[in-house]
């Protein structure tokens, strides 16, 4: 295994569409309409009801 | 929170194909390091069989997590880099801690899950985390897009190796273990495992963005806490009744904390192999913490001594294809072509948040791109003298579960656990500075 390297953050780049680069207005909106929040929220909810029902039953 | 300006060469920097590979490997040994780590720390939930409640040992583990989560990370970098990092990335607070609530509430299912089915069984159906930790991986994050047939085959194939493994390990445990509950115990591992598996997104995504495993965690913790409190407050009925509960259980309060503090490491080095080697193979490989615990379970709590040496051989074996599985993803390197699309799943994210691309490149290929700056301050040594006397005062009170084990293997796996750790950490520290 190599050392840990100088990086060069201008070398080359990968292309992307227009699209994907553009910005949102704000961050919040960004995470509030990202699926990456959502899933996870949604079984942390799902996990919750489960942890009662196996606590009281 | 108000987005960076847009940058149009926002893009992530293809990393060299030597480095590539050696941040690959790197990342292989952390998830064999987690392994061994997060074996070691299910050791404490032995404590549910001297009837401790699964609240009170969940609580008990988060306060060590909490301490340990806070001391690595201010002793490894300081917390000036954790907080370089909160400003190159500040959305990321909220996966941190969306991540810490997911981990406390299949922590505590978890305990529900031994109470009712045993160690045993449990541990093979929470481990499951891994096949759904692929699938987010490849449907969030474009893992094995653009891999090989042969590459699919041994990761899925390994995943699902270590898996049936997994379940036949618990057959033959089951054989020689009563279950007092098993729907509700099946159900709450099951749960458990689902929410560990969705918690790689949190975490995958934090590390395709460039932030650092140490920071990431000092945040992640603060929804562990928070969640486990309001749990054990709801549970207990109240902050009295909680006192009255954790006085109660103060003689074992520091096995949970040591018990916290272990996971805490093996963690650490799961989240740097999610990291540098994708949650394809990471998870699956820190999922061999499976193996460890038996050895742990078998060597020093005496478990399966009543079995005859037709089980003992069944066990054998299948822990040799469980091991097969695990060498099979460990083998399944990422090649240039799926790495491309990990660079495409960053970009994505760099441009998604306005986070400066210098940043993601950097960390990505494992450096720090604002090196040289004061490493750490007199809060980093407070922060590690408050959780030392947090811990020495429970040390104090603390008195020998009553819980037959042998002490020499237990001497022998942590020294073996350390000798790994030591090495893993070593090669981390001199490869990525951590980062």
């Amino acid at each position: 295994m190599q050392d840990c390297p100088a990086v060069n953050p201008d070398s080359d780049a990968v292309t992307h569409s227009r699209d994907e680069t553009r910005p949102p207005t704000s961050r919040w909106k960004a995470v509030l309409t990202d699926v990456h929040f959502w899933v996870p929220l949604a079984a942390l909810v799902a996990g919750v009801l489960v942890l009662r029902w196996v606590g009281r039953s | 929170m108000t987005a960076a300006p847009a940058r149009r060469n926002d893009a992530a920097v293809p990393l060299a194909p030597a480095r590539l590979q050696t941040l690959q490997t790197l990342g292989i040994f952390c998830g064999l390091a987690a392994g061994a780590w997060l074996g070691g720390a299910e050791a404490p939930t032995k404590l549910v069989t001297i009837g401790l409640s699964p609240i009170v040992i969940s609580l008990g583990m988060v306060i060590g997590v909490f301490l340990a989560r806070w001391t690595v990370p201010a002793l490894v970098q300081g917390t000036s880099s954790v907080a370089r990092d909160l400003r190159a990335a500040p959305h990321l607070i909220v996966w941190a801690v969306l991540a810490g609530c997911l981990w406390a509430v299949a922590n505590t299912l978890t305990i529900y899950a031994v109470r009712d089915v045993g160690l045993s069984i449990a541990f093979p159906l929470w481990n499951s985390n891994s096949l759904l930790g692929i699938v987010w991986g490849i449907v969030f994050f474009r893992e094995l897009r653009g891999a090989t047939p042969g590459r699919w085959m041994a990761v899925v194939g390994g995943a699902l190796l270590m898996f049936i493994g997994a379940v036949q390990l618990a057959l033959v445990s089951a054989m020689h273990m009563p279950a007092m509950d098993a729907r509700r115990g099946i159900t709450a591992a099951l749960a458990a495992g689902v929410l560990w598996g969705t918690m790689y997104i949190p975490y995958r995504k934090a590390y395709l963005t460039g932030m650092s495993p140490l920071s990431f965690v000092t945040f992640f913790t603060v929804g562990e806490l928070a969640t486990m409190l309001a749990l054990a407050l709801g549970e207990s009925g109240g902050l009295a009744a909680l006192g009255h509960d954790l006085a109660a259980a103060r003689h074992v309060l520091f096995w949970l904390l040591l018990g916290g503090f272990v996971w805490v490491i093996g963690d650490l080095f799961q989240q740097y192999a999610v990291k540098y080697a994708g949650i394809t193979r990471g998870i699956p490989l820190s999922n061999t913490n499976q193996l460890w615990g038996l050895l742990w379970g078998i060597l020093v709590f005496g478990e399966l001594r009543a079995a005859g040496s037709g089980a003992i051989l069944r066990v054998v074996l299948v822990s040799i294809v469980m091991a097969g599985g695990a060498g099979l993803i460990a083998l399944a390197s990422v090649e240039e072509s799926e790495h491309r699309r990990w660079d495409e799943a960053r970009a994505r994210e760099t441009a998604r948040y306005g986070v400066d691309p210098r940043f993601t490149s950097a960390r990505a290929a494992g450096a720090d791109p604002d090196a040289g700056a004061p490493r750490r301050r007199a809060v980093d040594w407070l922060i590690a003298l408050v959780a030392t006397v947090t811990l020495i005062a429970f040390g104090l009170m603390a008195a020998a579960p009553q819980i037959a084990f042998s002490g020499w293997a237990m001497m022998f796996l942590v020294v073996v656990m350390v000798v790994i750790a030591g090495a893993c950490g070593a090669a981390l520290w001199r490869r990525t500075r951590f980062n």
